[in-house]
């Protein structure tokens, strides 16, 4: 008996101790009252990889160490031309359609800019009162060092897009001492080996810089497992005060920033929550203030949650669509012979598919008013390009009998559409995990069997998934794009399928060629709008994909949350100038 | 029996090493690519390429496995590729602590019910105390550990706002006293720690029932009640001492859950540990840091069966090693 109970009281001992040692495994203490009137809690799916912009990846890291770093520009978006603006102290790209620019440009490192005659350089003056957290002033060097970084290969920067035309680059290696000059430590030079349009020049020389003075002392090949990732060294409105991996990120108010000013919100919590329905708990008790993409479906619970919630919109940016194999892969990948797939090698065959989808009638199921069925890869909130006279098909199964007796498919004896000897049967892939997409998937599916198209469908990993869409293995697939705020659609409808290397469904059509390069070759993006008109209409009429419908992304907010503008951009585009009001429900 | 516990692990480095090797081809060999985060359209091609060869993936297998092998040797598993490239052990030890305190609190709750409930079904064999046992006990086992645990929160942090939803600290649990700090802790384990122990509890229930009913029909109970002694001593001490055995393998098998962790509650709980360690290795293919992982669960699992086998030997003196 007695050995019995100290065995016990040892088991019991040795556990506090455990739970002790957890406890303390986290660093730094921080001394001070009641934290849930002082701090926003931000629910995240994951950790950020690196607080790094030169190697940051994920959009979590970006959300991140955008408020731990300065800017040289402000950027923000234009909502009623659908176009980006950017903003220095003293300089707007755009005058028109935006608000004052005084205030919001507060933060810009840049005083103005000024874009060559020729287009090929753009000089950038900067404000001479800056500084990183040590004290030490923000030059030009700092963004020239920066830069050779970005251009490293040792360090790989998912960023080197941005670098495309500066000199040097079009023979594969930049040349640093006459891409980027530093004439002295407030004047920026940036020389491209072609002309390029302002605004392109704008978005690509606006990477965030680092304290080369700090950073100098790192080899390349440590720069991703650098100490000084894990306490970086910045000049944002936010320092970093703690970082537990996969649990927390704290960020805290920085008191000497005037860049523009230390950020409202004393401190910001990011907290790692993997599990949807459980950030979606959260939210409703209090105990997070954010949570992203809210799936339309439960905003009838959030509206009687114990906390006040409030959901709020961010603009088009994500479509779902049907990839249809537009090549035969097999003959593809044997030889390179390029010749229609024997099932959706015909536009017409694809507008029948098109038309055959119930597309209203999946966005009543899941998306309700937070969907809006597409019809091209042109997101209506980029209204400078978006095509008001292309109108998405309407459900119209009759239609696509038609056209697909009209090409030849008829009833087989089991009510399968056949084609010379050949079945209409196929398998629809998606990737595992969106339940979206599989409620999508299975009304295509009893659609299509409406029309004797026989449809099987199949869940995969999502690694598998996508490498399987990479190397143009399969012929029918529902997948997602997020689309960049530049429209650069060559990648993936390109006629050269080595290089459009996004171009799973290998579409070819010359002229979408020539209206991407004409578009690139506009200094003024609105000019090439009757460019991207006519991409629309062509993309409609060939139907290389059916576009399913554009996601209204909705985030959550409790409501002492105050102050928040949502934007394309990012969901956290003015977390620094939130507040929170104490009078509001408060997590205890 | 020292010979014996020697030679058991002298065959268990041969053993561990093939499992490595072959965890190392397959997962190679498996679709799916380390780099495929950065294969994105924005991002230029190179990028792909230059990382596959920080991570040394541009090389044949074959040369691969020779400087992994030789790494290996000399105890460095490498970097993780997804986790900020931290070496793979630092990123487990980071994860270690919460997934062995959520454990062996499960562990000890597991088999302090399982046992009690065990026994008191067998006493009571074919009674309506057993009966509700046995059913309760399979109702519970067969449900699913996540579906319960959402059931969980739901009812005990939404309706009934008792406990937290999730997390293992509050928000600023930082500024508090270390015994407040460890309330709190304790606070935010009692949901998940319920969820895995009545589901693994049930389970045990069934091992002890069965055994302990097999036990209280030999002979010696027979005697040891006809000498009168009192059925709480002839239960407690020589029926349950011996129904226990077979729990005994049972202990020695979960030495590794010990160390890999619970990935539904993980999840669910938001708690960075092992179950999440390896299942987000498994995701991004993050090569190293899969291989750390079935290092360690490798080892543990051969120790735990070594730990049984030994420990069968010291309770039972009709084994000889």
């Amino acid at each position: 008996m007695n050995r019995k109970t100290s065995m016990k009281g040892i088991a019991v001992i040795s556990l506090l101790f455990v739970v002790m040692f957890a406890g303390c495994s986290g660093k730094g203490r921080v001394s001070g009252a009641s934290a849930g009137d002082s701090t926003l809690v931000i629910a995240m799916l994951g950790d950020a990889s690196y607080l790094n912009p030169v190697i940051g990846a994920s959009v979590t890291s970006r959300n991140v160490y955008s408020l731990l770093y300065p800017g040289l520009l402000k950027s923000e978006f234009d909502t009623t031309s659908g176009l980006l603006n950017f903003m220095a102290l003293e300089k707007k790209l755009r005058e028109e359609g935006g608000q004052d620019p005084g205030e919001k440009a507060a933060g810009a490192l840049a005083r103005t800019w000024k874009m060559s005659e020729d287009h090929r350089s753009i000089t950038y003056m900067l404000r001479s009162d800056a500084f990183w957290n040590d004290g030490v002033p923000i030059t030009s060097h700092d963004f020239k060092f920066t830069y050779e970084l970005y251009a490293n290969p040792v360090i790989a920067s998912p960023r080197q897009q941005y670098l495309a035309e500066l000199i040097g680059a079009e023979e594969g290696e930049i040349d640093f001492d006459n891409a980027i000059e530093t004439p002295d430590d407030t004047t920026l030079v940036f020389n491209f080996y072609k002309p390029i349009p302002e605004q392109l020049a704008l978005f690509h020389t606006t990477l965030t810089p680092l304290p080369k003075h700090v950073w100098r002392e790192v080899p390349s090949q440590e720069f991703r497992h650098s100490s000084l990732n894990q306490n970086p060294l910045g000049a944002g409105p936010y320092v970093l005060q703690d970082w537990q991996k996969q649990q927390q990120i704290v960020l805290a108010s920085n008191p000497k920033n005037n860049l523009p000013k230390p950020g409202t919100i004393p401190r910001i919590m990011f907290r790692i929550v993997p599990d949807y329905t459980v950030r979606l708990a959260q939210l409703q008790t209090g105990a997070v203030d954010v949570v992203e993409n809210i799936k339309p479906e439960d905003f009838d619970g959030l509206a009687t949650a114990k906390a006040a919630v409030e959901i709020k919109p961010v603009g088009l940016r994500v479509y779902d669509y049907v990839g249809w194999s537009n090549i035969d892969h097999t003959a593809y990948h044997r030889d390179g012979t390029i010749k229609p797939h024997p099932l959706f090698g015909s536009t017409i065959v694809r507008r029948a598919l098109t038309l055959a989808i119930d597309r209203q009638s999946i966005l009543d199921g899941y998306l309700g008013e937070y969907g809006v069925v597409a019809s091209t890869d042109i997101s209506p909130s980029l209204k400078w390009a978006y095509n008001d006279a292309v109108v998405p098909y309407s459900y119209d199964p009759a239609e696509s009998i038609r056209l697909l007796e009209q090409e030849g498919w008829v009833p087989g004896p089991d009510g399968i559409r056949e084609k010379n000897g050949r079945k209409f049967s196929f398998v629809l892939f998606t990737n595992a995990g969106n339940e979206r997409r599989n409620f999508a998937s299975v009304i295509i599916q009893q659609n299509l069997r409406e029309i004797g198209i026989d449809c099987q469908l199949d869940v995969q990993e999502s690694n598998v998934f996508f490498e399987n869409l990479r190397l143009r293995k399969i012929d029918a697939w529902m997948a997602g794009w997020s689309i960049g705020l530049e429209i650069d659609p060559l990648d993936g409808w390109g006629s050269d399928l080595e290089k459009s290397r996004f171009n799973f469904t290998g579409y070819q059509n010359p002229r979408i060629d020539e209206l991407c390069e004409l578009a690139k070759t506009e200094l003024n993006p609105l000019d090439a709008r009757p460019y991207w008109m006519e991409y629309q209409e062509i993309l409609h009429r060939d139907q290389p994909t059916t576009f399913l419908y554009w996601i209204q992304e909705t985030q959550g907010f409790n409501k002492r949350v105050e102050g928040e503008e949502l934007n394309i951009l990012s969901t956290f585009y003015n977390v620094d100038d939130w507040t929170l009001s104490p009078s509001a429900s408060v997590a205890e | 029996m020292f010979v014996y516990i020697v030679r058991r692990l002298l065959v268990a480095i041969p053993l561990v090493f093939g499992v490595l090797t072959l965890t190392f081809f397959i997962i190679r060999l498996a679709p799916g690519d380390p780099a495929a985060l950065f294969i994105q359209p924005g991002i230029s091609p190179k990028v792909a390429d230059q990382i596959r060869e920080q991570y040394g993936l541009n090389d044949p297998v074959f040369i691969q496995y020779i400087k992994w092998l030789g790494s290996v040797l000399q105890g460095d598993f490498g970097r993780s590729f997804s986790r900020a490239q931290q070496p793979v052990f630092d990123v487990i030890a980071q994860a270690l602590p919460v997934t062995i305190t959520i454990a062996l609190l499960t562990l000890v709750a597991n088999f302090i019910l399982g046992i009690v409930i065990g026994v008191v079904s067998a006493v009571r064999q074919n009674s309506f105390l057993d009966r509700f046992l046995t059913v309760g006990a399979l109702f519970f086992y067969s449900m699913p550990e996540f579906w319960f645990a959402l059931m969980m929160i739901i009812v005990f942090a939404l309706k009934l706002p008792i406990f937290p939803v999730s997390g293992l600290n509050e928000v600023g649990a930082e500024s508090y006293g270390p015994f407040r700090f460890m309330l709190d802790r304790l606070w935010h384990l009692v949901l998940p720690v319920t969820v895995l122990s009545i589901n693994g509890a049930a389970g045990i229930a069934r091992y002890v029932r069965g055994s302990m009913l097999e036990v209280i029909r030999q002979d010696y109970i027979r005697t040891a009640r006809a000498k009168g002694l009192p059925e709480k001593v002839v239960i407690v001490r020589h029926a349950l001492r011996n129904a226990l055995l077979p729990v005994i393998t049972l202990m020695g098998g979960s030495l590794p859950f010990i160390f890999s962790g619970a990935l539904f509650i993980e999840v669910i709980f938001a708690f960075p540990g092992m179950g999440r360690v390896t299942v987000e290795a498994i995701f991004a293919r993050d090569y190293p840091l899969i291989i750390a992982n079935t290092f360690i669960s490798g080892t543990l699992i051969i120790m735990g069966n070594l730990i049984a086998d030994v420990l069968y030997a010291v309770v039972d003196p009709r084994i000889k090693l």
